[in-house]
């Protein structure tokens, strides 16, 4: 017993000391569709949203797909790219509904909009990971993507430099995400 | 804004249109009373002969629902699917008055007629009607004031309308009724659609025709007996229409019929008639539970192999004595029938055939939605509830829904109103739609769903082409919205402080309530939104954002009433006053500066600045420029801040009475804000606090800054007039003195009770750094001191005059001045106030500056003191006037051994011949000492030395000054060298104590000498050519310095030893005569003159010169060499002692004494304490 106490990680203790100039949040390059062509072609994209205890947004992201004949871009219509945060943030009303009816963590397809589903990751602080696509049968890489930012989440909150419920602006964490949405989404 | 009820297909559509310029908020008034008789009984009503006649069905009611907003054009291809879109009344509002004849009223009904032809029926309404006025005009009712005969009157229009709406409702009875949007009309695609869909049913097309044909008229006319109130006919014929439709697949109309038949039974229930369903409806509704629907399960589209078997067709029951159905029946059939009606119309939307009206479907959705949320707020489905939703227009938004409500599926059900042909609606319809949902949403508690239909709501209403605006009676529901969408995305505020931290999201909303509040003219909203941007979100909005909002802002805020508050708080950073004092004097102007910033991108103007203090005290703020203006209004001129800068804005201050003015912040109207006060804090930050132990209050302690300023009372002003110099400059010798006066004015009208006068001159600086330097001793910094203190560059000779100085008074100042070296530049320093109190402390002061040039004169450049002897031979022919001096004291019994001379060197160092003048008194004038009568010094007369030498320029010359020996006391000489600046003493204990004990001799002999001895140069007034003669002036001695061997000379022993040859005859002996072998007596003469007793051993030392230079054979010694004074010598006592001596041989032979002072003899400790000398040897020659 004893032994194995005393076998800590050190990796599991290395706090993430970002001291990077802070950046703006990442802002996606707002890709128009092009009117004809892309439109007929169904091209997945997800939208990454992270949101407070307290709702208020923290990190967002718009994330393309290489999956599904995708190109790696996101390709949102205009008007849900308009709403898309407005959306993410209304699917909370059906979670608050249900999160404390049931244990589970993650709600898959909990909203929809406009043909949009929303999936939401809640963690242990009642952080939540909202994403907003129109991929289908996605859910269960969705699942391990959420589990994963959840990791690099609670890396991000031990830091001694960055305050619960303030907008991430750390390009590490940001690289990380993408790096994450590129292996699961 | 007319919202969606679960009764709308129930309710008749009243237009009401204000005529005869009646007031705005008499029509809303009016309106207001209207909406409490909406509900009109059909027993109250008069019989017509028509299909709707009242008495056929007694128990109904008709809703009226009463709009004041005309979208029939809208909906028109919709009236002949739906009639209760459609307008049926036009209802003419107007208000009494003296001038409405009947004339008149015919006018404005015929150009209501003429611009409301599409309804029904046309009416006119006159309110507020004396009781007595009656009209004879058809169509025209008139209420009077109290409104109490309005019911009558609209029982009366009911009834006028029912007649019409038979009339209304005949011209459809044998018309071909189309499906909405669909021109082509028939029914062949209708057909063709049935073959797709269930192909395997034989039928006869001929006959579905027929069976759709008279269904729709059948749905049609249950319509209207809907609206009339008549629900048995309107129950069977929807039934009778169902089955129709049904059998015709005509899913459309069937779906509306099933939405007219549940609105029905929901209206049966209402007045709890008893009726019963045909059976065929019964199981027709029974399947609907097994139906996936949009109503019955989220996310799934109706199952295309849907079997819905009709096989029995009943007619109608309607018998008596059939038992009212119960309302948990009643609940499940209507939303059977909406189940079923939403599976029709999505099969309907997915045939893809017909053109499927997106707001028939989405209305009827949101009605069973509506309907659904009201009974779960409820609890149950009761008859309160149905009344209730019967009487109010809208949903009713202060119940909040039970828990265990589905909200999930709700949330569903709602979604399913906004699909992909929502879009295509007209604007109007989507507005009316969204706001359906957001007041089902609120009614859920869904916030932010609510607020996603709020956006696209706002959304919608700013895309609109339309101009609109809205009337501000509707502002405050429309504010209460807005208030209510900003909070749920977490701009909340308690009282009016922000709280949280702004994010994007919230700025995104703001400006998106901005661009509303734009769109409708909203000015207030627009104000209120930009002020929460403009205080809290600056830092993440762009600075072309920020001047886009301004620009608004600054257009809009002239249209509001309402006061603005500033959105920089801490635009108030400093307040400065540099006056050196730190006090003001009351009534005189004093420079301040106020540091304001401006955090945003737009210039702010600033007006009204004022400064805010304690107890509100009397002062004036002016510009430096408004000084000189005779403008008397003490306001600022607009200061502007420069876009992202700080501001110094320097003003005038001018206290108007004296005492402490607190200055706590200012007041100011920054950008066209109101009047505020700011006021600056000092933050005092925290230390870092661990991150998990983070307090919700913050430790951040707030101070608020302040600044107090004395103000003292009114203060005089002098003004130099004159300098009576002239050239203005002035050569001065080095210790010239010169006499000038300085003619000075007291401008102002207060006296000066106080005068200080300082003197300053180009070596206090240098002196003053010098006195720094730690390694002086004290001695040394007591010259510094006194060059500093004492010797002042300038003397006020008429102090005495200056007693007060009235106001406006002239005066004079004697000023003499005295030349020292080193001197460049003097200063006059004249420090005055009027002080009422000693407690004012403020002065004022006067720079009177003198120009000179000082050249030295003469200098002491050595000194050295000389000791005469008794045996001191002054020459006869020595005509030296020190030697004179000396002879005459010599010739009045003075001894010379109790001279010593003192030599002067003294240096001319100016360009022409100088005489010098020396006076030394024999004592000086303060010292006052007695001595004993035996002493041996006696007193001198008065006799001055006076010496005067003339010295030629570059020249040096030695001056002896004859000078008495001087006998200072032990504990005089032992003081301390005293501090001109009273210092603190400081022991010092690095110098050894003989050489301090040196250093403190040295200063106070040299401070007796000077007070003896008295210089001066003179340029012979005989001196030809020269603008100088006639000057003088003192000659600096304080460079004299001391060896140790010139304090021996100068200093008389403290235990004088004075010895004398005497003969047998007691006479003294000469020197030269003494002889061998005779009797000679050597008698001591030991004096005290310390103040204490001493006690010790005489010894006497005969030296012998000649070899061998031992004495003890040459002489011959009655007695012994060494005795004890036996008992102790008090002070001033003296005492002799004999010796008798012979000498025994020839030679020179010297005689000294010598005494050993003793102490400790007491305690038994003996030793020597110090040795004393005689002074002078007695010196024989015996030939």
């Amino acid at each position: 017993m004893i032994h194995q106490l005393s076998v800590i990680r050190t990796d599991e203790l290395e706090l993430e000391l970002e001291l990077e100039p802070e950046v703006e949040p990442e802002v996606e390059p707002e890709v128009e569709p092009t009117p004809d062509h892309r439109h007929n072609k169904i091209i997945m994209s997800y939208y990454f949203a992270i949101l407070g205890s307290t709702n208020e947004p923290i990190y967002e992201l718009d994330i393309g797909t290489y999956r599904q004949n995708g190109d790696g871009s996101t390709n949102f219509p205009t008007e849900i790219n308009e709403l898309k945060q407005f959306i993410s943030n209304a699917s909370l009303d059906i979670l608050e509904n249900v999160q404390f009816k049931s244990n589970q963590i993650f709600f898959k397809n909990i909203d929809s909009f406009y043909g949009y589903s929303i999936d939401i990751f809640l963690t242990q602080g009642n952080t939540k990971f909202v994403i907003l696509t129109n991929c289908k049968n996605f859910d269960e890489n969705i699942r391990q993507f959420c589990i994963e930012i959840n990791e690099i989440y609670v890396k991000k909150i031990l830091s001694p430099f960055y305050d619960l419920n303030t907008p991430i602006r750390s390009k590490v964490f940001d690289a990380k995400v993408r790096q994450l949405a590129r292996k699961y989404l | 804004m007319d919202a969606l009820t679960f009764v709308t297909p129930a309710n008749v559509r009243v237009l009401l249109v204000p005529i005869n310029e009646i007031s705005h908020t008499d029509f809303e008034k009016i309106i207001e009373t209207l909406r409490r008789v909406k509900d009109v009984r059909a027993v109250d009503l008069i019989h017509n002969p028509g299909k709707f006649n009242p008495q056929a069905y007694p128990q109904g009611h008709i809703y009226f629902n009463f709009i004041t907003r005309d979208d029939d054009t809208e909906s028109l291809f919709l009236h002949d699917f739906e009639p209760f879109r459609k307008t049926a009344i036009v209802l003419g509002i107007s208000k009494w008055n003296i001038d409405l004849t009947d004339d008149k009223i015919r006018d404005l009904k015929t150009t209501l007629k003429k611009k409301y032809s599409a309804p029904i029926s046309q009416f006119t309404m006159i309110f507020h009607c004396p009781k007595s006025y009656t009209t004879t005009l058809s169509d025209v009712y008139t209420v009077i004031d109290d409104t109490s005969n309005m019911e009558t009157k609209i029982c009366d229009i009911t009834s006028r309308f029912l007649s019409n709406f038979s009339t209304y409702a005949s011209a459809y009875e044998h018309t071909t009724l189309r499906s909405p949007g669909n021109l082509n009309g028939n029914s062949a695609a209708m057909i063709k659609a049935k073959k797709k869909i269930s192909g395997s049913f034989e039928l006869n097309p001929e006959k579905v025709k027929q069976m759709s044909s008279s269904g729709r008229k059948l749905k049609l006319s249950a319509n209207f007996y809907l609206m009339a109130g008549n629900l048995k006919s309107a129950l069977s014929n929807f039934c009778e229409a169902i089955f129709n439709l049904k059998f015709a697949n005509d899913y459309l109309w069937l779906a509306s019929a099933l939405d007219g038949l549940a609105v029905c039974l929901f209206l049966l229930s209402s007045i709890g008639a008893p009726y019963q369903l045909p059976q065929f409806i019964i199981s027709f509704l029974q399947q609907a539970k097994d139906i996936d629907s949009i109503l019955s399960s989220p996310i799934s589209s109706p199952r295309s192999s849907l079997q819905i078997n009709i096989n029995n067709h009943d007619s109608v029951v309607s018998a008596l004595n059939i038992p009212v159905v119960p309302l948990e029946t009643v609940q499940e059939t209507i939303f059977n029938c909406g189940r079923l009606s939403s599976v029709f119309f999505n099969r309907k939307q997915s045939t893809h055939f017909d053109y499927l009206p997106q707001v028939v479907v989405s209305e009827s959705l949101l009605r069973y939605a509506s309907l659904m949320v009201s009974i779960s707020a409820n609890g149950k489905l009761d008859l309160n509830l149905i009344h209730e939703l019967l009487s109010v227009s809208s949903i009713v938004p202060n119940k909040h829904i039970s828990k265990d409500f589905d909200m999930d599926y709700f949330n569903n059900l709602c979604l399913h109103t906004l699909n992909s042909d929502f879009k295509n609606l007209s604007m109007n319809q989507q507005l009316k739609l969204y706001y359906s949902l957001i007041s089902l949403y609120s009614m859920t508690n869904m916030t932010m769903k609510k607020c996603l239909m709020t956006k696209n709501f706002l959304d919608l209403i700013i895309k609109s082409k339309h101009v609109l605006s809205i009337n501000r009676f509707e502002y405050q529901d429309l504010n209460l919205l807005m208030k209510d969408y900003c909070e749920n995305y977490g701009i909340k505020f308690i009282g009016k402080k922000y709280i949280g931290t702004p994010n994007y999201l919230q700025k995104k909303i703001l400006f998106q309530l901005l661009e509303f509040c734009t769109k409708i003219k909203h000015y207030e909203g627009y104000i209120h939104y930009s002020s929460i941007l403009f205080s809290y979100f600056r830092q993440i909005i762009s600075e072309s954002e920020q001047l886009q909002i301004y620009q608004k802002f600054k257009d809009y805020s002239p249209m509001i009433e309402n006061e603005l508050e500033y959105w920089d708080k801490n635009m108030f950073l400093n307040f400065e006053f540099d006056t050196t004092a730190d006090k003001i004097v009351e009534g005189e102007e004093c420079p301040v500066n106020i540091l304001l910033r401006n955090p945003f991108a737009f210039e702010v103007e600033v007006n009204k600045l004022k400064l805010i203090t304690d107890n509100s005290f009397p002062l004036k703020l002016t510009t430096s420029e408004g000084k000189t203006g005779i403008d008397s209004e003490s306001d600022i001129p607009s200061i502007f801040l420069r876009p992202y800068s700080e501001m110094i804005v320097s003003l005038i201050l001018i206290p108007e009475k004296h005492g402490d003015i607190v200055v706590k912040g200012i007041s100011a109207s920054a950008a066209s804000c109101t009047v505020e006060t700011f006021i600056s804090h000092d933050y005092k930050s925290i230390s870092f606090l661990p991150k998990l132990k983070k307090p919700i209050i913050s430790n951040d302690i707030e101070l608020v800054r302040s600044w107090k300023i004395s103000v003292v009372y009114k203060q005089p002003f002098l003004k130099l007039i004159d300098v009576k110099l002239s050239d203005k400059w002035l050569m001065l010798l080095d210790g010239e003195k010169k006499q000038f006066k300085v003619i000075l004015k007291n401008t102002s009208n207060t006296e000066i009770n106080h005068l200080i006068s300082k003197f300053k001159d180009s070596t206090t600086d240098i002196l003053n750094t010098e006195l720094n330097n730690k390694t002086l001793q004290p001695n040394e910094i007591y010259e510094i001191e006194y060059q500093l203190l004492k010797k002042k560059p300038f003397k006020i000779l008429n102090k005495s005059d200056l007693v007060k100085i009235k106001g406006n008074e002239s005066f004079h100042l004697d000023v003499e001045i005295s030349g020292k070296l080193g001197v460049n530049e003097a200063n006059l320093v004249l420090e005055y106030s009027h002080q009422k109190n000693a407690s004012s402390e403020f002065t004022r002061s006067l720079n009177i500056p003198v120009n000179l040039t000082v050249y030295p004169s003469v200098e002491l450049s050595g000194c050295d003191i000389i000791s005469l002897t008794s045996n001191t031979k002054i020459s006869q022919g020595n005509t030296n006037p020190c030697w004179e001096y000396l002879r005459k004291m010599r010739d009045e019994n003075h001894k010379l051994s109790n001279f010593c001379l003192l030599a002067l060197d003294f240096v001319n160092m100016w360009s022409e011949e100088m005489e010098i003048d020396i006076e030394c008194s024999p004592q000086s004038t303060e010292m006052i000492e007695t001595y004993d009568s035996n002493d041996s010094i006696d007193k001198i007369k008065e006799g001055t030395f006076i010496v005067t030498a003339t010295l030629h320029s570059r020249k040096n010359i030695r001056m002896f000054i004859p000078l008495l020996r001087m006998d200072l006391d032990e504990q005089e000489l032992d003081k301390r060298i005293p501090s001109l600046r009273n210092k603190q003493f400081v022991i010092d204990k690095k110098t050894p104590i003989a050489e301090q004990t040196f250093i403190k001799h040295a200063f106070w002999y040299k401070e007796e000498i000077l007070k003896r001895l008295n210089a001066k140069w003179r340029i012979s007034p005989n001196y030809p050519n020269s603008i100088h003669s006639g000057k003088s002036g003192l000659i600096d001695l304080r460079s004299f310095r001391f060896s140790s061997k010139m304090i021996e000379v100068l200093e008389v022993e403290k235990i004088g030893l004075s010895l004398k040859l005497l003969d047998e005859k007691e006479n003294v002996v000469d020197m030269e005569k003494v002889q061998l072998n005779t009797f000679y007596t050597v008698r001591l003469h030991l004096t005290n003159r310390n103040k204490h007793e001493i006690f010790g051993i005489i010894r006497h030392i005969p030296i012998c010169k000649d070899p061998p230079y031992t004495y003890e054979k040459k002489i011959l010694i009655n007695g012994v060499l060494q005795n004890s004074v036996e008992s102790a010598v008090s002070p001033g006592e003296s005492r002799t002692y004999d010796l008798g001596i012979i000498f025994l041989e020839k030679g020179e032979y010297e005689w000294g004494a010598l005494f050993d002072e003793i102490d400790g003899l007491e305690e038994g400790n003996v030793n020597i304490k110090k040795q004393h000398l005689q002074r002078e040897q007695l010196k024989f020659k015996i030939q």
